[in-house]
């Protein structure tokens, strides 16, 4: 049941990261189209740089939430609880996953409620181009509900299983020591 | 209760949390939001829990930390970065300690490359370190050059602990990036001196390397390191000269990192996404932290803790060099267990009224913070590039050897620090030129 669950979060998580992981090639190549418009042509693209703000940060930054709690890459300090007896830790980090939960459960909610309003009213961003807005605020609902459930599966996990391990992979990024 | 004190109670709350190893963004975020809530009331908490993540990440300057962490990683799995060591170690091998040498400056482009620590010493710890114990080098030399030298690109621009301190401190990222550049490369220099110095006195520690390359097998190590200078030379000047901002240099450097790999035809699927994947997850996980801070930074002006703190600061000695004093021993300790990003955020709503009122200038500052902050990187106990130096080489080395190791770039570092402050021109003169 666990692992059924386990298993749904994760294929969420990814595809939640692959949305961000489009959202970014496409900010740097329209970050080029935009200098080289702007040194060869003297214009600039208009729009470009808002719809950037707006869409593909706010995809990148929010999406992969549940993405960063499942490759357990949170920034974190261990240094006090790692040297806790096994029994103490287990549960400082039942507890904080709660707390994790109930925050990201608490945002959730509120920006849900602000992506619902911005939908009802259609809002829209003023520049030199309009820009419809309400879309991307639903990333936000999304992102934080999946690092909720995340959160939540994690609290479940520290709590009962006692090889939970939420420290990080070293990063390995020598793909040829030469 | 009066707001200064529900502010200060907040902030030990949410350390308390963070030290019970909840996620940093979350523990500071809850607790402004109680802060926020004792203050004025809920429906402003809710309002401003609610307000900040949109408003604040959705901002065009800030698209340069995705950006520039994509350049690194796509250097780094497209293997741009591979021959640098080979490559140094051919023009300062004959050096005293010459392979010492050659790390410090491999990390050092590495690190300017990635923009992140951790990444350059876990990288270098597999290519260097067993070089170096491989010619019976001392150990802890052969590991502590590692992790202290893979600091080097929080100073070394391109740099993401820079981007952020610019965008806080309301400051040029353009002009900070070049500021860095100086004391950064002088760091370098004092590690390699301090390295040359310490053989000549005791050639035990690193035994001469007897290599003998012919002029073909030298010219070829050189030959396949060229995309990296090129990468961060294009990205340097093309800020210096107004090409592109800063921000936008973060999206070029990436496209050519891109364009290089291609070139050299190590450009695959797999590549992209394991750069891609690193990007998104490294990006998420800073943001958090960053709106963690920003919601601590609004309960902060709140409750008026940083005027208070200012004002008593000003009661014991307002000069320039007594703040930076204090903010030196502020970050010995808040070193000793955030990590950097952490520390820079968490401090940055209650250093910046101070510098403010001392006059401090911010550039300056910026890069006095930041050395503060490579330090931190290798100091016990947190010591995070020793730890993951640790974790590179597994029992090749232990532990207090790494860090005994590392004692003395943490000497050297101090040196360069003091000539960081008491030179404010060594900072500032690139910039200068850039009206």
């Amino acid at each position: 049941m666990v692992n059924a669950i386990e298993k749904i979060i994760r294929w969420l998580s990814y595809i939640l990261g692959g949305i961000a992981a489009i959202a970014l090639l496409l900010m740097m190549a329209q970050t080029v189209a935009d200098v080289l418009m702007k040194n060869f042509f003297g214009a600039p693209i208009e729009g470009n740089l808002e719809i950037m703000s707006v869409y593909h940060m706010v995809i990148i930054v929010f999406l992969p939430l549940s993405l960063v709690e499942v490759k357990h890459e949170h920034i974190s300090v261990d240094l006090l609880v790692r040297n806790f007896p096994s029994w103490l830790r287990r549960i400082t980090d039942t507890l904080g996953y709660l707390v994790a939960t109930a925050f990201f459960g608490m945002l959730a909610y509120q920006t849900g409620l602000d992506a619902i309003e911005a939908y009802q009213i259609g809002e829209l961003l003023m520049t030199s181009i309009l820009i419809t807005i309400w879309p991307a605020k639903f990333s936000l609902p999304i992102g934080f509900a999946a690092v909720m459930l995340a959160s939540a599966l994690h609290a479940w996990r520290a709590a009962t299983d006692p090889r939970f391990d939420p420290t990080p992979a070293v990063p390995d990024l020598s793909p040829d020591p030469s | 209760m009066d707001n200064v004190t529900i502010g200060a109670l907040s902030m030990l709350c949410g350390l308390g949390l963070v030290a019970l190893r909840v996620q940093i963004g979350v523990a500071l975020g809850l607790v402004s939001f109680f802060g926020i809530a004792a203050i004025l009331n809920m429906r402003a908490a809710w309002g401003i829990v609610t307000a900040v993540p949109f408003n604040f990440v959705g901002d065009w300057n800030l698209t340069a930390v995705p950006m520039f962490l994509l350049m690194g990683y796509v250097a780094y799995s497209a293997n741009l970065t591979g021959g640098l060591f080979k490559a140094m170690r051919v023009l300062l091998s004959r050096l005293p300690g010459g392979l010492a040498v050659a790390s410090v400056g491999a990390c050092a482009a590495l690190a300017a490359a990635s923009g992140s620590s951790v990444a350059t010493s876990s990288a270098m710890a597999r290519i260097a370190t067993p070089e170096m114990l491989r010619y019976k080098y001392d150990p802890g030399l052969a590991s502590g050059v590692i992790a202290s030298a893979g600091t080097l690109g929080s100073l070394i621009p391109p740099s993401i602990l820079m981007l952020l301190y610019g965008y806080f401190a309301e400051v040029s990222i353009a002009k900070l990036f070049i500021a860095g550049f100086l004391p950064g490369v002088l760091s370098a220099a004092m590690f390699a001196a301090m390295i040359i110095v310490r053989v000549r006195i005791n050639p035990r520690l690193a035994p001469p390397v007897e290599e003998t390359l012919t002029r073909e097998e030298k010219l070829e190590a050189l030959r396949e390191v060229w995309p990296m200078p090129v990468l961060i030379v294009s990205v340097l000047v093309g800020i210096f000269v107004g090409v592109f901002t800063p921000t936008e240099a973060g999206a070029v450097g990436a496209a050519l990192s891109i364009l290089l790999a291609l070139w050299r035809r190590t450009m695959t699927l797999r590549v992209l996404v394991d750069a891609t994947r690193s990007t998104i997850i490294g990006t998420a996980g800073i943001f958090m932290v960053v709106i963690g801070t920003v919601l601590l930074s609004k309960l902060m002006a709140l409750s008026g803790v940083p005027n208070a703190l200012t004002e008593w600061l000003l009661t014991i000695g307002g000069d320039q060099y007594s703040a930076i004093l204090m903010v030196i021993v502020l970050y010995l300790i808040l070193g000793m267990f955030l990590d950097s990003i952490g520390i820079l955020l968490l401090t940055l709503p209650i250093l910046l009224p101070i510098t403010e009122a001392v006059g401090i200038d911010l550039i300056w500052f910026g890069v006095i913070l930041i050395k503060l902050l490579e330090i931190g990187l290798v100091t016990p106990p947190v010591g995070l590039n020793v730890y993951v130096m640790k974790g590179a080489l597994g029992n090749l080395v232990s532990l207090p050897t790494i860090f005994r190791g590392v004692a003395w770039f943490i000497v050297t570092d101090v040196v360069t620090l003091t000539i960081i402050i008491l030179v404010p021109s060594l900072s500032l003169f690139l910039p200068s030129l850039m009206e």
